[in-house]
């Protein structure tokens, strides 16, 4: 059964030069329960493709087109807009990183979480007030009375993001989408976060896109990895396979930045070159520019390609029994 | 003043034309004597209330036509903006300089002085423009000078709240904190690394204030608090045109639009301005 | 929470001793007066204590006078506040959703003109087209002479509403026409303050993050829009206005005279051509502790707004 299925979704911003494609043909597939990373440097659109699959773009700043959009084995983009709203809301949530910002300083963490149970599940005063407080309980905020009564700015940073996520899953989601969820955070609540979604994934069987600039962070966590670079997808598939053999340039690189236990002795690799202007793309491969297999026959379009369950988007992939290594060899 | 902020206060569209138009209306009030064609008190008994010379009736000697006395309009509104411009500038100033050196001693100094300071605006905050006019002028007499402190003392607790509140913010900055390690004493640090950030907001600050004080010093001359009966100041030209409204509409109409248009140039520029320094604020 | 009522209600007394010795500087530096001093001011207080305000020329207490004019001022400032607000903040709420169209630059158009029309001279040119060419509006008064309406509360519109007698409705409309132009005229300049900092701060609230979330969770728009964002909006709106309370007080003394409202503007600027300077200082200082309590009530109402404020120590 899929969970999520968008097929070739494009968002563009009008500016002054001309429209500017900040994600390009996007695609992602996660089955039910899947924990799913999207990594990508900022600017790489890679929080756009997930605001865009959550129908939260402002429509008056952007346009965006899909060719296939599916929650939950339903076809969003067949439904019409009350009812893929309502869809969405009810199967998918979305948490970003900045957790104060997240939650409405003008009302209780109780009132909030209300609203949103009521929307969806309705019932009296009293069991609604016990399905909040279970939610807390679920994400680990102790004190559960005065905690319902409190206004986001009475709490921490940590215990704000325990209940942006309780707000969350307040719909009960089978797709939460977690923007950013540890960037800014002490690391030590990091990992606790982190902890804290991996075990809401495996109880509820709920699935997760966490998407983050942080390869690391997905090492050992995820169950499959996209990897984004200036709007587009340039290498996908299971994370064992992406994490082991990349073999798209630029993941071999965001890896290689990685310190390594068990080779202490190593430098690190710095990415040469910056990223490049979303208003001014290099022509071909985006990232021919920066890369140190880049030929001339990577100012053409690159396609992606597949090797089985792994796709990927370049012509000399590394690894791979192609031209180059052929010659080489 | 770099090249983003002025490319980003023209990209306001109707930045540049305001602009001119205040300047040109600057001009006009600076220059005023030389170029109006009649003495603005000079009364004419053979020509009383002319229309404009483009309504029947109108002469070409009056462009703008005369008053129930025949004075001279575009005489009158030519000395007034002089007067009126004139003094709104000198009731902008005083607040300018009383609100910035008591807000910034608030702002450094903090505890007591911050506090009796404030409540100090609060008091002032508490007398209206006009109540303040009438108690100075039972004061010290009335005229103008009462009416140009009455309208400084009014404006005064916002510069006040801008410095104030503005060097509070700054000083909680790294920045700040960056430059005091350096070694920079307080008066260094106050006029070298403070006051230019202070700077922008208090300008901003100050050209929406010139229009209030434009609005303030003719509402004053409208009530006879501010200038005395036969100066042309604006609201003066207004409050004698009061009772022949409808058998000289223009006399009515002309002060008041030349008030509209000078305070809505400053009020577009200062919005441009705030804009500019402040790409995303809602500061109003 | 409590703490920061104290301080508050602290703030609000230091503000009115101030606001009285202020008065009390200023009444001493008249010709007949003699040198201020501290005992000087102690009687002064005293007095104002007991509520003795001074006496006018004909012998009666202002504080009387000034109670007889109060309600006919806050009953113009009430009709002109609802107008602004009631008009004001639809048009900030649309302009904001609908950001950089037609529309947003339509309010910004109306507020940067309300911001910059001189207010006696709109009122001037109200009455030239409704009460002089069009005839629609009655040029002066609270109501026709022709009425005699018992004063119960001293607002003419409940008075007329309660009146029980034959031309109560006659007498209740006439009244309506009359408040009609001074509202109008007086609601302009709070109106586009409204809207303009309505507009702002939604433009803000809008965008923030809480409000992606919750409509990712499927709360309806509208609740979105005039509860989520608004209510926090609300803060900075209220925090500008009561910044503007006194110019709204300028205002108020304007209509009051152009239309010969006999409320608290009109009453001081006759007794200040009349040389009834008793009036005149007594009525300054209980118009300024009105500003100073309808102050300190917006101040609650921000705090009561805003959470976060609730507990900020200032």
């Amino acid at each position: 059964m899929s969970l999520l299925r968008v097929d070739n979704l494009s968002v563009e911003f009008p500016s002054l030069y001309g429209d500017v494609r900040v994600v390009d043909n996007f695609s992602l597939q996660m089955a039910a329960g899947e924990v799913h990373g999207l990594v990508g440097e900022s600017g790489s659109g890679k929080s756009l493709a997930a605001l865009a699959i959550l129908g939260l773009l402002d429509p008056a700043a952007s346009r965006w087109r899909c060719d296939h959009l599916s929650l939950n084995d339903k076809d969003l983009l067949r439904a019409s807009a009350s009812e893929r709203r309502r869809w969405q809301a009810k199967y998918a949530s979305v948490i970003f990183q900045d957790a104060q910002a997240s939650l409405n300083p003008s009302f209780t963490v109780g009132k909030q979480l209300d609203d949103i149970i009521k929307l969806h599940h309705g019932g009296g005063k009293a069991e609604r007030r016990e399905r909040a407080a279970d939610l807390l309980h679920q994400v680990g905020i102790h004190n559960i009375g005065p905690a319902l009564e409190s206004y986001p700015h009475q709490f921490s940073a940590g215990v704000n993001q325990r209940a942006m996520i309780a707000l969350a899953l307040a719909c009960e989601p089978a797709l939460l989408i977690a923007d950013e969820p540890t960037t800014g955070l002490d690391v030590t609540i990091q990992a606790q976060l982190l902890e804290l979604l991996l075990k809401l994934n495996s109880e509820r069987g709920m699935g997760l896109l966490l998407i983050t600039h942080d390869i690391a962070l997905l090492a050992r966590n995820v169950e499959r990895i996209t990897v984004m670079y200036c709007g587009q997808v340039v290498e996908s598939g299971d994370a064992d396979d992406v994490f082991l053999q990349p073999f798209h340039p630029y993941t071999r690189a965001l890896l290689d930045s990685l310190p390594k236990l068990n080779q202490p002795s190593r430098r690190l690799q710095a990415l040469r070159g910056a990223k490049p202007s979303m208003m001014n793309l290099p022509v071909g491969c985006y990232f021919g520019p920066r890369c140190p297999r880049a030929d001339r026959d990577c100012v053409h379009n690159v396609p992606l390609s597949e090797q089985g369950d792994h796709r990927y988007r370049c012509l000399f992939p590394i690894g791979l029994a192609d031209r180059r290594d052929g010659a080489g060899s | 003043m770099n090249s983003r902020f002025v490319q980003r206060f023209i990209s306001h569209p109707a930045a540049l034309p305001a602009l001119f138009g205040l300047l040109l209306i600057l001009l006009l009030a600076v220059l005023g004597h030389a170029l109006s064609p009649f003495n603005p008190v000079l009364v004419d008994p053979h020509a009383q209330l002319l229309p404009p010379m483009w309504q029947a009736g109108g002469v070409a000697a009056h462009p703008l036509g005369t008053d129930d006395l025949g004075r001279d309009m575009l005489s009158r509104l030519l000395h007034g903006a002089r007067l009126t411009m004139g003094s709104a500038t000198v009731a902008l100033l005083l607040a300018l300089v009383a609100g910035v050196l008591l807000g910034s001693i608030a702002g450094l100094a903090g505890g007591l002085p911050d506090l009796l300071l404030r409540r100090c605006m609060d008091v002032l905050l508490a007398f209206p423009s006009i109540l303040l006019a009438i108690l100075l002028s039972l004061a010290f007499g009335g005229g103008m000078t009462a009416c140009v402190m009455a309208v400084a003392i009014a404006l005064t607790p916002h510069f006040f709240r801008v410095c104030r509140d503005g060097l509070c913010e700054e000083l909680g900055k790294d920045y700040v904190s960056a430059a005091r390690l350096d070694g920079a004493g307080p008066v260094s640090l106050y006029l070298q690394t403070l006051l230019p950030n202070l700077a922008a907001p208090i300008v901003v600050r100050g050209t929406l204030a010139f229009s209030t004080a434009i609005l303030d010093i003719a509402a004053l001359g409208y009530l006879s608090l501010g200038a005395p009966a036969p100066t042309p100041e604006w609201g003066n030209l207004l409050a004698s045109a009061h009772d022949f409204i409808q058998l000289a509409p223009w006399t009515v109409t002309l002060p008041g639009l030349a008030i509209l248009v000078t305070v809505l140039c400053a009020n577009l520029v200062g919005d441009a301005l705030r804009d500019a320094v402040n790409p995303r604020g809602a500061n109003p | 929470m409590t703490a920061r009522l104290g301080r508050q209600l602290l703030a609000l007394l230091s503000t009115l001793l101030g606001v009285s010795l202020a008065c009390y500087l200023l009444r001493q530096q008249m010709p007949e007066q003699a040198a201020p001093s501290v005992l000087g001011f102690g009687r002064y207080l005293l007095d104002l204590l007991q509520g003795q305000f001074g006496l006018d020329q004909n012998g009666d207490a202002v504080l009387h006078g000034f109670l007889a004019v109060l309600p006919a001022s806050l009953e113009l400032l009430v009709s002109a506040s609802l107008l602004a607000v009631l008009i004001g903040i639809p048009a900030g709420v649309s302009a904001a959703r609908r950001h950089q169209q037609w529309l947003d630059r339509l309010v910004g158009a109306f507020t940067l003109v309300g911001y910059s029309v001189p207010v006696f001279w709109w009122a001037l040119l109200l009455v030239l087209w409704f009460s002089l060419t069009l005839d629609w509006t009655p040029v002066s008064g609270r109501i026709s002479f022709l009425f005699d309406v018992e004063a119960r509360t001293g607002f003419i519109l409940i008075d007329t509403w309660l009146a029980r007698d034959a031309y109560a409705l006659e007498a209740f409309l006439d009244a309506l026409r009359h408040i009609l132009l001074p509202t109008l005229v007086l609601a302009l300049l709070p109106m586009a303050m409204i809207a303009r900092v309505t507009r702002a701060a939604m433009v803000d609230a809008l965008a923030a993050d809480y409000i992606r979330m919750a409509r990712g969770q499927g709360i309806p728009e509208w609740r979105l829009v005039w509860i989520y964002a608004l209510r926090n909006a609300s803060q900075p709106v209220v925090a500008v206005l009561s910044l503007q309370l006194s110019a709204l007080i300028t205002g108020l003394m304007l209509v009051e005279s152009i239309f010969s409202w006999p409320g608290v503007g009109k009453w001081l600027l006759d007794a200040l051509s009349r040389g009834d300077y008793a009036i005149v200082q007594g009525g300054a200082l209980l118009l300024a502790i009105v500003l100073v309590v309808m102050n300190f009530s917006m101040d609650l109402l921000r705090l009561w707004l805003s959470p976060p404020e609730r507990g900020r120590r200032r």
